[in-house]
């Protein structure tokens, strides 16, 4: 279980199935985002790389793995760091993109689903896999090319 | 959420419901394992959980399996990867001996249900023992 493969096979896909079925649930949510998040820790068994360097360098790819980061630990920590912006500093609570209300312990689930859907996606890009149930979207096909005739003068 | 006993009803109580209809599932085992060991943020909050979770460790040996699954579960290896207590690799299904899922070896005669072994208990003995555990700590 300890190779990243391996654990997305046995942990996060079914992790992710069952809040497939169920995606109105959040602790649902939160169990996969859970284990989508420590897919991490898997990577840096095998290299050279601290867990700690590796999410801050997988939270600048794409902006799913940093949003389930924030959930995993809003779960774990009643609240993540990334929403504990200090009354002084501008700026709107990370937790209201997710749909956490103000006091955090309420969530539209419907938006999340998508965004927990790509994060499996991106940890499985990792490992060079896919989840059976969720192939890589195709890419949007290429517009042709189109060259604009231009009439000589005879 | 930041209430524990909300959390042990809305999180604990069903992961942990999910891990008793699976009982030889390792994946059930970790998950229940790491929410039934969150509930010490929940009960801290908004302080710092690390010294109620070495109380807690301190009064339930239950409970200091279960973090130690826990992290093994979500770090590979708990609590110093340089010196391991527990590895992922420990914690161990057993499948039940019945048809079609018995494993030889693994699987022990006269035992239906099977079970999640680590330290060489069964895991969800463990943890039903945490949960009474939190129960009396909210």
């Amino acid at each position: 279980m300890n190779t990243l493969a391996r654990y997305l096979e046995l942990i996060v896909d079914p992790t992710w199935d069952e809040f497939h079925s169920n995606r109105g649930s959040a602790r649902h949510a939160f169990l996969a985002c859970v284990t989508i998040y420590h897919a991490i820790d898997r990577v840096a068994e095998g290299s050279a790389k601290r867990a700690a360097h590796l999410r801050q360098v997988w939270g600048r790819e794409p902006l799913e793995f940093r949003l389930v980061d924030v959930i995993a630990h809003h779960f774990k920590h009643v609240k993540s760091n990334d929403e504990r912006i200090p009354p002084s500093q501008a700026g709107i609570p990370i937790g209201f993109a997710l749909g956490f209300n103000e006091a955090g312990d309420q969530m539209d689930l419907r938006n999340l689903y998508f965004v927990i859907r790509d994060a499996v996606r991106f940890v499985h890009r990792k490992a060079g896999t896919e989840h059976p149930a969720l192939p890589e979207p195709a890419p949007p096909p290429r517009r042709p090319v189109t060259t604009r005739r231009v009439s000589t003068p005879r | 959420m930041e209430d524990l006993e909300r959390y042990l009803d809305k999180f604990v109580t069903a992961t942990v419901a999910d891990f008793e209809r699976n009982p030889s599932s390792v994946r059930h085992g970790f998950l229940a394992c790491v929410v039934i060991f969150h509930a010490v943020d929940y009960r801290a909050y908004p302080k710092p959980s690390a010294g109620l979770r070495q109380r807690w460790r301190n009064s339930s040996a239950d409970f200091a399996l279960v973090d130690k699954v826990a992290h093994a579960f979500k770090h590979v290896a708990t609590p110093n990867p340089f010196r391991p207590e527990l590895l992922a690799e420990n914690v161990r299904g057993r499948p039940p001996a019945i048809p079609g899922m018995m494993v030889p070896g693994l699987s022990v005669i006269g035992d239906p249900i099977g079970a999640v072994i680590v330290e060489g208990k069964n895991l969800l003995e463990v943890v039903r023992r945490s949960v009474l555990f939190l129960r009396e700590q909210s």
